[in-house]
């Protein structure tokens, strides 16, 4: 590694700190000290205004009988199972079509990329209007252009989990296509070429050439994908409660919505139940980890790299 | 030559493609533009059938309500204090570390860049509750100054050190020794050569990290209490909650909420685009 020539005692060994010591005063503040402390408030029955008893694995106890906690994690891995596959599908086909130089078409890429800049309170409320059961714009499209009556949406609790997985969905597969996109940019044009001059036909070469040769993004979209769907929050918070009438909580109806961070975020800052709730965060610690475990070992098997 | 290879079929493909983009840009606007058209109406109007898109009559009352009777102009001061302390902030700290990282060598080096690395890896909810038990203990949860969400801005910034690291190595040392001989000691060089030259990497940054507050929800639902203190994503969070408020007037504060944002999309585009893309790296 470059380096400057650091010419005296000062330069070597004091000035290095100053330049990190806002820097590493945070990390251990606000980070690697939180990581520690949480891991110890798993063990604890914590509530902030009466302090903490030690009860050693009995927060990991109750998770493991609790029924509105199983029900959390089966919403939890649900809303994954649904929603990587459709938003990695979704997004992959989006950065096909935007790959070209057609007229306009660095507009087409704005315009898909618009939701995940904009704040999910926003998009939240207005999904939430949009999909209305009685007055909402969806259904009332569903109704005079299909003569179906549609689902209530958020408002039941069959339905209520896979909406949010659609709305999601559209906040964030600009997001994803873009990163695809990068992807598709790095296959080189002569492979294409040489594919046509061999008669392939665009959906065989699709199949032989580019997605290989795309498989490192997609690996590495698959991955952030699922540790991003178990750690949805904002979506759920914003769109849940309200769909509820007043007094109701997020994660409704029924519980039906009710997933790893938003019974997180119950437990500890509504119920008081801190330690629980840090047992339920270090489940999704080690949920994420071992997903980029399991990612990165298998990705050896099947991932093409050039 | 088969049918698909002829002009004729090419003009078909292109107009075919054309189709399918503008198609998918609709369902993209349509939440957007049905989001302005309800904020226009009036409240009695919310339940007509068939809805109308163009509002029988214009409302634009309706937007004063939500400003000064609903405090979404105090709203969304809060959010611009915020979201630009927040990132300015966080140019000078990640900057300085970034810096080191780069081009300084100096022990424990490769263990605090390890470390720094680390917690870009680990999820913000595993460390959120601790978090909140020490703003709790410093006496800043609903602090005058909203210091909870713009100091572990300022100070552990691990995504942006990382990313100005990255850039900085990319800068020629000759840079470096040249301003040696003009006399400069190190702050000199990571002042006038350095940060000057890290224009387009600290917009990234400063665009995103401005981005990231304004549309944050966990942290002003946790640290912010009174109403005079909230940003315009938990100010809307509570809006939506209140059973007699119409959808129209809701609309209005979500447009209200996703304006700024938007209109500075449309003019630094390509620094949101790169700044949330390379975040992905941190999973």
């Amino acid at each position: 590694m470059r380096t400057i020539l650091q010419t005296n005692r000062f330069e070597r060994y004091t000035a290095p700190f100053l330049f990190l010591l806002p820097m590493i005063a945070g990390l251990f503040v606000f980070r690697l000290g939180p990581v520690v402390w949480s891991f110890i408030l798993s063990f604890q029955k914590y509530n902030p205004f009466q302090g903490g008893t030690w009860i050693g694995l009995e927060n990991y106890r109750e998770l493991l009988q609790d029924k509105d906690f199983i029900q959390v994690f089966k919403n939890t891995v649900f809303f994954t199972l649904m929603y990587m596959p459709l938003g990695v599908v979704s997004s992959l086909f989006l950065s096909l079509l935007v790959n070209n130089k057609l007229k306009g078409i660095t507009f087409f890429r704005a315009v898909y990329f618009l939701p995940v800049i904009s704040a999910v309170a926003a998009i939240g409320t207005v999904w939430a209007w949009l999909l209305n059961p009685l007055y909402g714009l969806v259904n009332f499209s569903l109704k005079s252009v299909f003569g179906i009556i549609g689902p209530e949406w958020l408002g039941s609790p069959k339905t209520a989990l896979f909406t949010l997985v659609l709305v999601n969905v559209w906040h964030t597969m600009g997001y994803t296509m873009v990163i695809f996109l990068a992807g598709l940019q790095n296959i080189p044009q002569e492979l294409m070429e040489a594919a046509y001059v061999d008669g392939a036909g665009k959906i065989k070469s699709f199949f032989r050439i580019v997605l290989p040769l795309l498989s490192p993004t997609t690996f590495f979209v698959v991955v952030i994908t699922t540790i991003r769907s178990f750690q949805v929050f904002d979506l759920i918070y914003i769109m849940t409660a309200p769909a509820a009438g007043e007094g109701g909580t997020v994660g409704g109806p029924a519980n039906s919505t009710n997933v790893l961070v938003t019974s997180i975020f119950l437990n500890a800052f509504k119920y008081y139940r801190m330690g629980f709730g840090a047992s339920q965060a270090y489940i999704l610690f080690l949920i994420v980890a071992l997903i980029t475990a399991v990612n990165f070992r298998f990705q050896k098997r099947w991932v093409y790299y050039s | 030559m088969s049918a698909s290879g002829t002009r004729a079929g090419r003009i078909t493909r292109r107009s075919l493609h054309y189709a399918v983009l503008i198609i998918i840009a609709m369902t993209i606007l349509i939440p957007f533009l049905w989001m302005a058209s309800t904020s226009l109406k009036g409240s009695g109007v919310m339940t007509e059938v068939p809805p109308r898109w163009i509002p029988e009559k214009f409302l634009w009352g309706n937007y004063p309500e939500v400003l000064f009777e609903h405090k979404f102009l105090r709203f969304a001061i809060n959010s611009i204090y915020i979201s630009l302390t927040a990132a300015v902030g966080q140019l000078f700290t990640c900057s300085l570390a970034g810096f080191a990282f780069a081009r300084l060598r100096f022990p424990g080096r490769n263990l605090f860049f390890s470390l720094l690395l680390a917690t870009m890896m680990i999820p913000m909810q595993v460390m959120i509750i601790p978090e909140f038990l020490i703003m709790l203990k410093l006496g800043w949860v609903d602090h005058i100054l909203s210091l909870p969400l713009i100091i572990p801005s300022w100070l552990a910034g691990a995504f942006g050190t990382f990313m100005l690291r990255q850039f900085f190595l990319t800068i020629p040392e000759d840079l470096e020794a040249a301003a040696r001989i003009d006399g400069c000691n190190i702050f000199g060089i990571y002042w006038r050569i350095f940060l000057p030259l890290a224009g387009p990497a600290l917009a990234t940054l400063f665009i995103f990290t401005t981005m990231t507050a304004w549309n944050d929800l966990l942290r002003p639902i946790l640290y912010l209490s009174s109403q005079q203190r909230w940003t315009l994503t938990i100010g809307l969070a509570n809006f939506t909650r209140q059973y007699d408020v119409n959808e129209n007037l809701k609309m209005a504060g979500s447009l209200i909420t996703l304006t700024p944002l938007v209109v500075l999309y449309i003019f630094t585009q390509k620094y949101f685009v790169r700044g949330i893309t390379l975040s992905g790296l941190k999973g």
